[in-house]
């Protein structure tokens, strides 16, 4: 456990930020505060974050920082889903989707005249994870399946999406963030994405 | 604004009790209890207060005595009387000048105390004022604390980046002729910033870059990245470059 923790000393030491920096982004919830772990160590309390997150949620802030104000970072960030409604045509206008994902929507039926984030978001995985050659078209249509019937259960709550093939067949599965989960030797974890990454990216092409 | 327009306005100028609800202006001039929330434009105590419910308005004053059972919403507090909230306290614009006890978090843009304010949750602020008495049993994270010492005042811990606790020039009229609080001190256990400033503190910990320890401090361990200047009157356990 203690080696996924990094301590805040060392955490500024190796991202050369300031201590204002650190309690500013706090303040304005680009840092959650479950992030903030207190422990005691020798030297009495002391705060540690989990070290994957922490570094990468810090990497993203400052690349993205000159772009952007605090507040608009923080929109970014947050689990919820904003007010956006875009049509098929904008989606592909703006570069978001391929006509290959809304094409694959449109066999499983579920084609609507305007997209809500929530959607746009599961269009935007689809495309991502065909297009990088991750799954196939028939796992797309899982995909969709998958996330149109039970996603809305994890609004605001981090969760990852998961994708299982066992001798060939393939399966999707949403699963709370950071829930352990374990399979008979044939089953093959192809992959396990948060869910919360693809956010941030989608709304930063929003945005 | 524009629907609240349309509401009704709510006096007390008895003893009354009343149900809560959605009002306009909200005045309490004698003895008032609310049993549930209230939602108003504008409120102001002169009377007293009590609620039994969530207060939500855009501007509150309270002169008299006020107690909330819940919490506390607000684009502008201002307390000059004696008020208690048991319940969070969520408020751009926050002004004491009397007494006001919180017994869960403050969140807020900037904060004056010019009286006393005991919090027992965390604060969350832009801005730090104090020319009072303040006592924080939480992280106090503010951009920039600037505290003049009456009394004996502390928190848990402070974060933030402008960190500036000094003693006030000269000790004169109220708060030493009624000799309450005992002699201008400040205690906490952590303090880390970018630049502090500090007199008669006694602290476990200091870190930041640029510090100042001035005269009166007590500090275990100071660990700074820029600059330290210790007063001859300040004493501090050990210091370190990092």
């Amino acid at each position: 456990m203690t080696d996924d923790l990094i301590s805040k000393k060392e955490l500024l030491d190796l991202t050369g930020i300031s201590y204002g920096q650190l309690y500013r982004w706090k303040r304005k919830n680009l840092i959650p505060e479950e992030w903030f772990i207190r422990k005691s160590s020798y030297t009495g309390q002391e705060t540690f974050f989990p070290k994957q997150q922490i570094l990468l949620r810090i990497d993203k802030i400052l690349n993205m920082k000159d772009g952007l104000s605090l507040d608009e970072l923080a929109d970014v960030f947050s689990p919820t889903l904003g007010e956006v409604e875009m049509s098929a045509q904008q989606l592909l206008e703006r570069n978001i989707v391929s006509q290959i994902s809304l094409d694959l929507l449109k066999e499983a039926g579920r084609e609507q005249p305007l997209y809500v984030l929530e959607q746009i978001m599961m269009l935007y995985v689809l495309d991502k994870l065909l297009m990088s050659g991750d799954i196939t078209r028939q796992e797309g249509a899982l995909l969709i399946e998958v996330m149109s019937e039970h996603y809305y259960r994890f609004t605001g709550k981090p969760s990852e999406l998961v994708l299982i093939r066992k001798m060939g067949v393939p399966s999707f599965m949403l699963v709370t963030a950071g829930t352990e989960f374990y399979f008979d030797n044939g089953v093959k974890v192809v992959l396990r994405q948060p869910i919360g990454t693809f956010m941030e990216e989608l709304k930063l092409k929003l945005g | 604004m524009e629907e609240r327009n349309k509401r009704n306005d709510l006096n007390v100028a008895g003893i009354s009790q009343t149900a809560g609800g959605n009002f306009h202006r909200v005045s309490i001039d004698g003895m008032a209890k609310v049993n549930g929330n209230l939602d108003c434009t504008s409120m102001e105590v002169n009377g007293t207060l009590k609620m039994h419910g969530a207060l939500t308005s855009e501007s509150a004053t309270i002169n008299g005595m006020c107690t909330l059972n819940g919490p506390l919403t607000s684009f502008r507090v201002r307390v000059d009387g004696m008020t208690t909230i048991n319940g969070d306290l969520h408020s751009p614009e926050l002004e004491v000048n009397g007494k006001c006890t919180v017994r869960g978090r403050v969140d807020g843009e900037r904060i004056d105390i010019g009286g006393v304010i005991d919090i027992e949750g965390d604060v969350q602020c832009e801005s730090m004022n104090v020319r009072g008495n303040i006592k924080i049993s939480g992280l106090l994270n503010a951009g920039t604390v600037e505290i003049r010492l009456h009394t004996s005042s502390s928190a848990k811990e402070i974060g933030g980046e402008r960190i500036d606790i000094r003693r006030k020039e000269q000790q004169n009229g109220f708060w030493k002729s009624i000799g309450l609080g005992g002699s201008p001190s400040f205690k906490t256990s952590l303090i880390e910033g970018d630049e502090i400033v500090l007199e008669d503190t006694e602290a476990d910990i200091v870190r930041g870059s640029n510090i100042f320890i001035g005269r009166g401090c007590n500090i275990r361990l100071v660990e700074y990245s820029g600059e330290l200047e210790v007063d001859q009157d300040a004493k501090v356990g050990s210091s370190q470059r990092i």
